[in-house]
């Protein structure tokens, strides 16, 4: 009601052009994009591929699930009955046609990784064949990890699309035929109610895939809400910048202080929500300190601390600290701007999940190339899997003598090789800070885990076995392979010295970085803008129109 | 029963839209209006009312703000200061085992207190009964109330007649 209140009849143009201006201007973006996407793989430097590669895919990833986060966001609204989301409902209707462009994108990727293109091993490591046979947890996860599932996700993505054809389709039927209003608003519910289920499970199945695989070595069960929180939050910020954006245009006049006050509302909780989740995600892996969940934000933070830091302060305190107040919420300037900043956010935020993993797996491959050129095989595996001399020295006679009695080991033993395999992982960090300390070791072959015994005594009870079966094996063989650990000793200095180097586009966002978001987001928007240009902005015949021309609207603040 | 030694005029509306229109056409009139009840919170009607907003909102942060303060201090007291213990291999202050106690402690502060100032402003509390006008103001009908005590019944059927017109339901004068 309230609408007679209003002084002037509210003059609305519900019909967005697409115009030359427009589409040449999302064109010259998308161009930007491509011009730096295609610089990034030529400029010659040696991380110029893996800087290609996570590029691609942090992008692709990021904007395929804004759009799913926008068909989300129809289906959990008309689930719950929602009404005062009716008049803008149109923008996440055409941002979640982005989707078959993502099946392109990812499905270049998916390509490039089963034809093991350059650069592709780094970006996946179980899809390289070297980690495949020497890496255990590797081998471990391939069962999930594999080409035949990453391919899957296309599959998921095609089904998510199959739900974001048809429910903008009964929407679009309605605005022709006042008829259809009951029975089409009926049918986008039952197949929201559909979908949010699938939702729930693909996207977690989706994102293990693309993003959480890039660390192989790691366990987090709480990733998958994490990731899609985090393209939830962008997803109605975009959506709010396009609302914005069109405002200036005469579109959305009935778009009012209450809606952008319950976008507000979404803005900051979810921000709060997100911050919940990578508290929680973070304080059990600090608290616990297990070598395999603990690897991942140790890596993070002594290699990649700014954009660590400015993650959390972009994402967290600055909206939470700005947004608080109510009417922080309700004012366009501030929330638009808060949208703006938290969009960029969480683009950065995916940057962090997905480049420190592809470096570490590239760094360890490049020394292990320099330790052990000769070796072949065996120089990647143990690139992988941690390079300290010594450790190498046992992991070598390990592969030889455990070839006799793999077989009945390595189901019975699994869990107990993966902590054992996560162990090295962090020996090699710890390594990083002081280069010196275990030179001793690697010639005494004092066992490899005694330096850091005090750290990591929460893993003893349940390694004792299998950690004193590998030092029995050092032990036994030390002559042999003596050489061996010299000789990689040697290196161990280039190598450590290599790990906190700085190199932009890897560890902070460079111009190509920035140049390939401002292309995608270029074609998101061309996609965006096609689509809303080819229906009615306004739902006229949508249940649930009137109410959200009048959300709230009691009187005129 | 607490007594406020009024003679209170009321008119009871069946809708809440209808009572909203009402309203502002009372205060267009420029008559006062002593309360208005309602089954359910009706959005936007403290603002045609003339209401300030509420204050509590200040208060909670000012609680919050005090939980914050007192967990965090007190945890780095204890771990640092009084009774310092290694928790797992951690150092005595460690940020992020504060952080859960420090949130929950800042929302139960900020809760408790929030509802203890407003049963203080309002005066509510163990034991206490109010005066109301009509049971059904807890179940469908939303009402319109004028403090009608000392007026001339010129003046009151001027009011009555203000409430007919706004499309109340009926009208009643009663004593509290």
């Amino acid at each position: 009601m309230g609408a007679h209140h209003h002084n002037q009849p509210i003059q609305d143009n519900p019909k967005f052009v697409f115009d030359a201006k427009l589409k040449l201007f999302t064109i010259v973006l998308i161009v930007i994009g491509a011009v730096s996407l295609g610089l990034t793989y030529y400029t010659g430097s040696e991380h110029s591929h893996i800087r290609f590669w996570t590029n691609l895919l942090q992008n692709s990833v990021f904007f395929t699930g804004i759009a799913f986060a926008s068909l989300f966001f129809i289906a959990t609204h008309t689930v719950a009955w929602g009404g005062w989301q009716t008049i803008f409902k149109r923008i996440p209707e055409a941002m979640m046609m982005f989707m078959p462009v993502g099946i392109i994108l990812l499905g270049l990727i998916a390509l490039a990784v089963s034809m093991d293109a350059n650069g592709t091993d780094f970006l996946y490591l179980w899809s390289d064949e070297e980690a495949l046979k020497n890496d255990r947890l590797v081998i471990h996860k391939s069962a999930f990890l594999n080409p035949f599932n990453y391919l899957l996700t296309l599959v998921v993505i095609g089904l998510w699309t199959l739900f974001a054809l048809m429910i903008r389709r009964l929407s679009l039927q309605q605005d022709g035929n006042r008829g259809l209003r009951k029975v089409n608003y009926e049918k986008i519910h039952m197949w929201s109610a559909i979908f949010l289920p699938i939702a729930g499970f693909t996207s977690a199945f989706a994102i293990w895939q693309w993003v959480m695989s890039v660390d192989p070595h790691w366990y987090s069960t709480l990733f998958a809400w994490y990731a899609t929180v985090s393209v939830w939050v962008s997803a109605i910020c975009l959506m709010y910048l396009l609302i914005i954006f069109l405002q200036t245009r005469g579109h959305f006049q009935y778009f009012t202080k209450e809606h952008t006050h319950d976008l507000g509302k979404y803005v900051f909780g979810f921000s709060v929500f997100w911050t919940y989740l990578w508290f929680s995600q973070f304080m059990l892996i600090w608290y616990a300190n297990n070598g395999e969940e603990t690897q991942y934000y140790f890596l993070r933070f002594e290699q990649f601390r700014p954009v660590f830091f400015l993650n959390l302060i972009i994402n967290f305190a600055i909206p939470f600290l700005s947004l608080m107040m109510n009417s922080a919420k309700r004012a366009k300037g501030t929330l638009g701007f808060m949208a703006g900043l938290v969009l960029l956010g969480h683009w950065l935020d995916y940057y962090q999940m997905i480049k420190p993993g592809v470096w570490y797996n590239w760094e360890h491959a490049q020394h292990a190339k320099h330790e052990h050129g000769h070796e072949g095989h065996d120089g990647h595996e143990k690139g992988h899997e941690g390079h300290d001399g010594h450790e190498k020295g046992h992991e070598h006679n390990e592969n030889k003598e455990q070839d006799s009695h793999k077989d009945h080991k390595e189901h019975s033993e699994t869990y107990r090789l993966t902590e054992q395999d996560a162990k090295p992982v962090l020996t090699d960090f710890q390594g990083a800070k002081d280069t010196h300390g275990h030179d001793k070791n690697g010639h005494t072959n004092v066992s490899p885990d005694s330096a850091k015994v005090e750290k990591d005594s929460l893993h003893d009870h349940s390694h004792d076995s299998t950690a004193h079966a590998g030092h029995d094996h050092g032990t036994a063989h030390t002559d042999e392979h003596k050489h061996d650990a010299h000789a990689t000793d040697e290196h161990a200095h280039d190598a450590h010295a290599h790990g906190p180097s700085f190199v932009m586009g890897i560890h902070f966002p460079g111009f190509y970085e920035l140049g390939t978001m401002i292309g995608f987001l270029g074609l998101f928007l061309f996609v965006t803008f096609s689509f809303l240009s080819s229906a009615s902005l306004m739902p006229k015949n949508d249940p649930y129109v009137d109410e959200s021309k009048n959300h709230h609207v009691w009187y005129d603040l | 029963m607490k007594t406020l030694n009024k003679t209170i005029l009321y008119g009871l509306y069946l809708d809440d839209e209808i009572l909203m229109d009402a309203v502002r056409e009372i205060r267009e009139e420029g008559k006062e209006i002593w309360d208005v009840f309602t089954p359910f919170p009706v959005h936007g009607l403290d603002p045609i009312l003339g209401l300030k907003e509420s204050r509590i909102h200040i208060a909670g942060f000012v609680y919050g703000m005090f939980g914050t303060i007192t967990a965090f201090g007190f945890m780095t007291w204890v771990f640092t200061r009084d009774w310092p213990i290694i928790f797992g291999g951690k150092p005595y202050f460690s940020v992020p085992s504060f952080i859960p106690i420090t949130f929950e402690f800042t929302v139960l502060m900020a809760a408790v207190g929030m509802v203890i100032t407003f049963y203080l402003v309002c005066g509510l509390g163990p034991g206490v009964t109010n005066p109301y006008l009509d049971p059904r103001i807890t179940d469908d009908r939303f009402c319109i109330a004028f403090d009608v005590t000392g007026k001339t019944k010129e003046e009151v059927e001027s009011l009555r007649g203000l409430l007919q017109k706004t499309h109340a339901d009926e009208t009643n004068i009663k004593d509290i």
